[in-house]
């Protein structure tokens, strides 16, 4: 990134690394960023602002072909491929009468035998595979630092919070369920026949129509579902099950595993809706998982620190160097912003 | 406790407490960084290997991957979506019947827009439909718009920079609009966009780019003014309890 000094939004987005890097990250450009972003602290806001720009611009129409023309070309396809296997096997036996030599022709029957017994497996996955084929996924992803929201076929409003993946299949309407990677508000559309359920980790939420929030981090320890209206269901592959009315919260813990059911406060589960960050006597791991995702920011802590005691705050639609000055006046923390990372050490 | 603060010196209180560096090279904590895109293919030269082998599973993959892209590609240059439906059907018939005497590609979506763009080109020509390459059957194609779902938290759109983006967008000339989605949305290299759309000299596509990012600078000088505007209003309380 030499030569490279930004005083635009613009001159970012004339810069090829910097678009190869926000439509394609790698470690390796990740990393290099964030020393660009070390080495020009004046430009990070500038730097977040292009790429939000780039995120949120899209076309402003999408079309897509539509579910039977789609499956009928890729089923004449899968025909058409079977008809370049049979040929590739054939043009491979040709070449190998070419050879006269007996034990070729030995090696030769054993290869064929083998093709057969690999072309079976192939066949094998195709079978099972099937019910997939029919299948394709929507996914609405959102990155560190952003939220969005949107409505899924059946007119559920759904938001979804930072560094979260939701996903449903293309048979949506007749089988309401979807798939949750982090963290979402549900505000379910009533539908009696058609149960709405949401797979997120290990737990499985079943409801008619309701609104609740579920949290379900890869890199937590804890999920959640807590309900703002109606009843919920919810169910652990290992057979935990537990029944939610308005109000209440079940956590949930892979690692022992556990389900605990008790009520909950709006602002500090459900108020990331509304800008609000708030810690009730949460520990400071906690504290920077949720920060890390809210800005697009790491937390890199001193090895020598020992992080202990629990901190209570909230924030209402804060800046991030605000939410760490209230961190170091209520604990012996010293924070420095360092390009896209947070440095922690003891005051 | 309440405390406020004054919004505007924030800074000054962060670095004023920064003495001796600690060793931070053993640090623990760090998730994975801003998170890397799993994309569906996760090797392409692999995928491409398999497909050639005769691999349904790859074959299923490339399909899914690309065929609404290319097809809403299409959708943009043309309004005759039977036409472009067939396009894409021939192009992919084509791949699975030749497969194995073309070369590896180096990058699979380049080589598969340049030739569905090609392809597609050639058709509307036969039809009459446009008279030489460098023309356009659909004229209002790739428009742009602000993403109304996304929310940034960092970056507040003001619908006067989300109206202005997309007036603005709307007087550019629809090359420049072609460049910014396969530049900005697709990712493709300088170089990739003057191929795909048949420029000897990648400084053509270049020139373009530049072009349509001054159609669109008032709007970006706007935005960020307003981004500045707003950074100073921020405000508001902070409760420590």
């Amino acid at each position: 990134m030499k030569g490279f000094y930004p005083n635009t939004i613009e001159d970012f987005l004339k810069f090829p690394e910097f678009i190869e890097w926000v439509n394609n990250p790698t470690f390796e450009s990740n990393e290099a960023w964030e020393k660009w972003c070390q080495i020009h602290p004046d430009k990070i806001q500038l730097l977040q602002h292009a790429k939000d720009l780039l995120h949120s611009m899209q076309l402003e129409e999408e079309n897509s072909m539509g579910l039977m023309d789609r499956e009928k070309l890729l089923d004449t396809l899968l025909v058409e491929n079977s008809i370049y296997k049979k040929k590739r096997i054939q043009d491979h036996r040709d070449r190998l009468r070419r050879n006269t030599s007996y034990w070729v022709r030995g090696i030769a029957a054993s290869l064929l035998l083998m093709g057969v017994l690999i072309l079976g497996k192939v066949m094998e996955l195709h079978e099972n595979g099937f019910d997939n084929r029919k299948l394709t996924w929507v996914e609405k992803e959102v990155p560190r630092g952003m939220k969005k929201v949107f409505f899924l076929p059946d007119g559920t409003k759904v938001t979804l919070n930072a560094g979260s993946v939701l996903s449903y299949a293309s048979n949506f309407e007749t089988n309401r369920s979807v798939k949750l990677q982090g963290q979402a508000y549900f505000e379910v559309q009533r539908d009696e026949e058609h149960p709405f359920s949401i797979l997120s980790g290990e737990i499985t939420t079943t409801v008619l129509g309701t609104s609740f929030d579920v949290k379900a981090y890869d890199d937590e320890e804890e999920l959640h579902v807590a309900v703002m209206s109606g009843k919920v269901e919810v169910k652990s592959k290992k057979g935990l099950v537990s029944y939610l009315e308005k109000g209440e919260v079940s956590y949930y813990s892979p690692d022992l595993p556990a389900m605990r059911k008790s009520g909950f406060d709006y602002e500090e589960l459900i108020g990331w809706k509304d800008k609000i960050i708030k810690f009730n006597q949460s520990n400071y791991e906690q504290v920077f998982n949720t920060l890390s995702k809210w800005y697009d920011i790491d937390f890199k802590v001193d090895p020598a620190l020992k992080l202990h005691g629990k901190y209570t705050a909230k924030f209402v639609n804060q800046s991030l160097p605000n939410v760490l000055i209230g961190l170091e006046h209520s604990s012996n923390l010293n924070f420095k912003i360092k390009g896209r990372t947070v440095l922690v050490s003891s005051k | 406790m309440l405390n406020r603060f004054n919004n505007n010196e924030p800074m000054p209180r962060m670095t004023k407490l920064n003495h001796a560096q600690p060793d931070y090279a053993l640090s623990t904590t760090s998730l994975p960084k801003y998170k890397v895109k799993v994309s569906p293919i996760i090797n392409e030269e692999e995928i491409w290997l398999d497909f050639v082998d005769g691999s349904d599973q790859a074959l299923k993959q490339l399909y899914n991957t690309y065929v609404d892209k290319l097809y809403n590609y299409g959708t943009q240059l043309t309004h005759d979506r039977e036409l472009i439906k067939d396009v894409v059907h021939d192009l992919f018939i084509y791949l699975v019947q030749k497969r194995d005497k073309i070369k590896t590609p180096k990058s699979i979506k380049f080589y598969l827009y340049s030739s569905f763009r090609r392809r597609l080109y050639k058709t509307l020509e036969r039809n009459n439909k446009i008279a030489y390459q460098d023309s356009y059957d659909r004229q209002d194609g790739f428009k742009l718009k602000v993403d109304p779902e996304m929310k940034s938290i960092q970056t507040n759109f003001t619908t006067n920079s989300k109206i202005m983006l997309e007036n603005a967008s709307k007087k550019l000339p629809i090359k420049q609009r072609e460049v910014i989605m396969l530049h900005f949305f697709e990712g493709m290299s300088i170089k990739e966009v003057a191929d795909i759309l048949g420029y000897s000299n990648p400084e053509s596509a270049r020139n373009l780019l530049y072009r349509s990012l001054k159609g669109l600078s008032n709007m970006l000088n706007k935005h960020q003014d307003d981004l500045f505007v707003s950074s100073l209003l921020i405000s508001g309380e902070l409760f420590i309890c």
